[in-house]
């Protein structure tokens, strides 16, 4: 019975606008940030070029060099990023406050602020920045080096105080210090990170990381739209009377509603990803990499399926308690907070509802963040599995009660 | 004049103030989000764009929702009000109220000691907030369904972040970029998706 | 098999208000008119009896199980409810369809009673009608086939000929006698016409307070030789409205056939007529209205 209510649900999905909708921003999205030739970026590196990229390092001097550089970057433009409660927000600070930060950027360089600037100016001069590359390229190679009695014990205490005066959540904070920073690649470490991604991620492996990174963004917020049509749809057609008077158990209608919906869902979402990675199946045996065929699928389920069980989850939860669509603009309120405060493009994980992998390759380093990757998604799955729960008691509760739980504040309405 | 007072203040009262309360709600919890002080222009701009855009949305795409069932819609059109003058009116008091929230954070914004044109970011916002706006009315008048223009509209929105290139004189986010030659394609974007909404709402059916 | 439903001392508050009071009923196999003025409590009474209400208190079994085991309770009763509708872009064989999977009919069981139904209700031909284009009459057969799809003992129907043409309604009684020969069927109606024609056993409910309960014939008693015809002038009409119980008026010119329900002859020239059902039930609700000091 289960099944048959399943497919009538599916059914149902086929014949809705919003459904095609759904779809069709869907595939646009993906196209349109992945359809650029992304293949020159993986051939084995060549000795002797100006770049090789950027990586990780948790070394603690390369450490204290990065974060000065981003503090007079951030000083220079009185421009401070900062994510107090996860949200991102930009922090200008007032003359006296900049003067503040200004004499402790002296202390730890030994330089006063006139020459740290003229120096930070001359580095960047000496790159053409026309486009976002050559941008990344000068950030990345500039430093300030500190002073070298300054120990980094030292250098976090100065950077706290650094953080009192931005305010809460700001880049300076020690935990986020040494979850390391990024640094200019060398050559060594560039084949070596080719190495991984021909034999650790396969060449699709790393396609379907980037490819979930940008999927990410659109599902926190697309299946939003699935979850309030399907549950506003009872009220709109006047049926909830008729079905609530059926033997039919709550838990086999919402159940079945629930699954459908994220079937329906995922199922793009695989089609578009199998079709998105068939050219790097071969441009993997051109670089003589074996490639994973269901690396696509692997990363999808794990990465993007729980995304969209735990949205639809809460859009279910919300929907068939309020009966309005205030789900919509609290889900997107999350989405979009979630998708600013994401400090770090690659990796970073914590408990944030969009992960983002913004970067082809990364091998080793996502290796190394994979663990923290798998308990996120874990969580939002056993999470919106006990959301749905809670709405099946929402609904057998109003079946019983008659109306909607929220509806008691207009009591004795009909 | 005292029955479009009664027609109005009815909707508002009956239907409009939970989108209201909304509203207010979502622009009094912008202090925890973004910053007002000492803002440059460009940063100014990102407020008015990325945060308070979203009020466009919120206050003009449920202006159907009292019609949206049939039965309601067909008796208030046998009436002798016709549905234009009332949906003229819920428009002019959605615009208001985008002028007043636009007002209001930009003189926040300016009284914090942010640095910017006054009367280009106002426009702009404006333009910008109430094209927004006009795309989830337009669509919610067309389909009869308002979270179908909640939909299109959120969605252009979220397209933006990502592929704004494509879109033109019609792409959001511009006045971050310092860009503002939008204002009047905006603005006159904005009155035709208005006027087509409650045009083709009447026609259809 | 207990085949009754049994109803002891049922009340349901809404905050203060009362919607049922201490109603006690005993329906037996066949059709069951609940009559009542709307905002009597018939809805509130039939949505208990489906488990969409909860009761506030009493003691309520139908065929022997208590309401309270919601599933199985569920299983045996088919509900029409008052506005009944289905999903609009559905045919009317998916949606009948759909509603039978919410009855746990396995697949075979759809397969076989679907089609039959739908010839039963008369609605084969219009099988693949949108529900969304459907009239009224049209959804409520829709609706009657949903409610005895799974073939259940009892069958809850609310207002089931309100907004439906006469010769619709009078195929919608002759539908429901039809299906009652084996099972209960509880019509809930304000139309007095319904409960007349299809009716063995009613009870009258007003204001959450049951009025009367036993047979059409005995309700009629009550009214027996005290319903007179006489003619007066259309002048005298206000007149007599005021001083009787006018249950009909048929104007002729300058005068005017009026139906008088009386315990005394009211006039000189008033003969005793022939009471039908409507008459007892305004009698019914005036002698009501009297006792409780309201209009």
């Amino acid at each position: 019975m289960f099944g048959t209510l399943f497919l009538k649900e599916c059914k149902q999905i086929l014949k809705s606008m919003v459904y095609y909708i759904y779809v069709v921003v869907f595939v646009m999205f993906l196209t349109s940030q992945l359809s650029g030739e992304i293949t020159e970026n993986m051939e084995k590196s060549q000795p002797g070029l100006e770049s090789y990229g950027i990586t990780n390092s948790r070394d603690k001097s390369a450490i204290m060099e990065k974060a000065l550089a981003e503090l007079v970057m951030e000083t220079y433009n009185n421009s401070y990023a900062t994510y107090p409660m996860g949200f991102y927000r930009e922090v200008t600070l007032n003359e006296s406050e900049l003067a503040k930060i200004t004499s402790m950027i002296e202390n730890c360089t030994g330089k006063n602020w006139e020459q740290v600037v003229e120096e930070m100016e001359t580095h960047y001069s000496n790159y053409a920045q026309n486009s976002v590359q050559e941008a990344m390229q000068a950030q990345t190679a500039y430093s300030v080096i500190p002073l070298e009695e300054l120990s980094y014990d030292d250098f976090c205490d100065i950077m706290e105080e650094v953080c009192d005066i931005i305010g809460g959540g700001s880049s300076y904070q020690k935990n986020l210090l040494d979850r390391g920073v990024a640094v200019p690649m060398t050559y060594e470490q560039a084949v070596e990170a080719f190495e991984s991604l021909c034999t650790k991620d396969r060449v699709t492996g790393a396609i379907a990381r980037l490819f979930c990174d940008y999927a990410g963004i659109v599902l926190s917020i697309l299946p939003i739209f699935l979850g309030v049509t399907r549950c506003l749809r009872d009220k709109r057609a006047q049926v909830s009377q008729v079905v609530f008077a059926h033997k039919i158990s709550a838990f086999q209608i919402i159940g079945s509603r629930y699954l459908a919906n994220v079937c329906m869902a995922f199922f793009p979402v695989i089609m578009t990803a199998f079709v998105m990675q068939m050219p790097y199946q071969y441009h993997a045996k051109t670089i003589g990499a074996a490639p994973d065929l269901f690396a696509f699928l692997k990363y999808s389920g794990i990465w993007l399926l729980p995304e969209i069980m735990i949205v639809l989850a809460v859009s279910f939860f919300i929907t068939e308690l309020t009966e309005n669509v205030i789900s919509i603009f609290v889900q997107v309120f999350w989405a979009i907070a979630s998708l600013f405060s994401s400090v770090y493009l690659e990796g970073n994980f914590g408990l944030h509802l969009i992960a983002r992998w913004n970067v082809l390759g990364g091998t080793t380093e996502f290796w190394l963040q994979r663990q923290e990757l798998l308990f996120n998604r874990g969580f939002y799955a056993v999470l919106s599995l006990a959301v749905v729960a809670l709405t099946v008691v929402i609904y057998e509760k109003k079946r019983r009660e008659g109306g909607t739980v929220y509806g008691k504040i207009f009591k004795g309405r009909k | 004049m005292e029955r479009y007072l009664k027609a109005e203040s009815s909707f508002i009262l009956r239907q409009y103030i939970l989108h209201l309360l909304l509203a207010f709600l979502f622009c009094s919890l912008s202090g925890f989000f973004v910053s007002f002080r000492n803002l440059e222009a460009f940063q100014a701009a990102k407020v008015m764009e990325m945060y308070i855009a979203f009020t466009g949305i919120i206050l003009l795409t449920p202006l159907f929702m009292p019609e949206q069932n049939k039965e309601i819609w067909l008796l208030k059109r046998s009436k002798a009000m016709p549905m234009w003058q009332l949906y003229l009116l819920r428009i002019l008091t959605a615009v208001v109220l985008v002028a007043a929230v636009v007002t209001v954070f930009t003189q926040i914004m300016q009284r914090n000691g942010s640095d910017f044109s006054m009367r280009q970011l106002w426009i702009g916002s404006f333009a910008e907030i109430l094209f927004l706006g006009s795309i989830g009315f337009f669509v919610s008048a067309v389909t009869n369904q308002v979270i179908l223009g909640y939909m299109i509209s959120i969605l252009y929105f979220v397209v933006n972040i990502g592929s704004s290139r494509y879109l033109g004189k019609f792409a959001l986010f511009q006045m971050m970029k310092g860009g503002y030659d939008f204002v009047p394609i905006m603005l006159a974007a904005s009155l035709l998706l208005l006027a087509a909404g409650v045009l083709l709402r009447e026609r259809i059916r | 098999m207990d085949t009754r439903i049994e109803i002891k001392n049922l009340s349901k508050n809404y905050g203060k208000k009362q919607a049922l009071k201490q109603i006690n009923l005993e329906i037996e196999q066949g059709m069951f008119g609940l009559l009542g003025p709307n905002g009597a409590g018939k809805t509130t009474l039939m949505k208990i009896l489906t488990t969409l209400t909860r009761k506030t208190s009493g003691d309520i079994k139908l065929c022997g199980i208590p309401v309270e085991r919601c599933r199985e309770i569920r299983q045996m009763i088919g509900y029409l409810p008052q506005d009944f509708s289905m999903y609009g872009n559905m045919s009317v064989y998916e949606a009948l369809d759909y509603l039978a999977v919410l009855s746990g009919m396995s697949k075979k069981e759809r397969a076989m009673k679907v089609p039959q139904m739908l010839e039963k209700v008369n609605l084969k031909e219009q099988h693949k009608t949108r529900v969304k284009t459907m009239s009224g009459g049209m959804k409520r057969r829709l609706g009657i086939a949903q409610a005895i799809i799974h073939d259940p003992q009892i069958i809850v129907v609310d207002e089931p000929t309100a907004g439906l043409d006469p010769e619709e309604r009078v195929r919608f009684r002759n539908l429901l006698c039809e299906i009652a020969r084996d099972r209960i069927v509880i019509l809930s109606t304000h139309i007095v016409g319904d409960i007349e024609a299809t009716c063995e056993n009613i009870a009258v409910l007003n204001q959450g307070e049951i009025l009367f309960r036993g047979t059409v014939s005995r309700l009629l008693d009550s009214v027996e030789g005290k319903v007179y015809t006489m003619e007066v002038s259309v002048m005298e009409l206000p007149m007599m409205r005021e001083q009787f119980l006018v249950t009909g008026i048929l104007t002729n010119g300058s005068t005017a056939n009026i139906k008088i329900i009386s315990e005394e002859p009211p006039a000189k020239g008033a003969k005793l007529g022939q009471a039908d059902v409507e008459d007892a039930y305004m009698y019914l609700m005036n002698h009501a209205s009297a006792l409780t000091g309201s209009v």
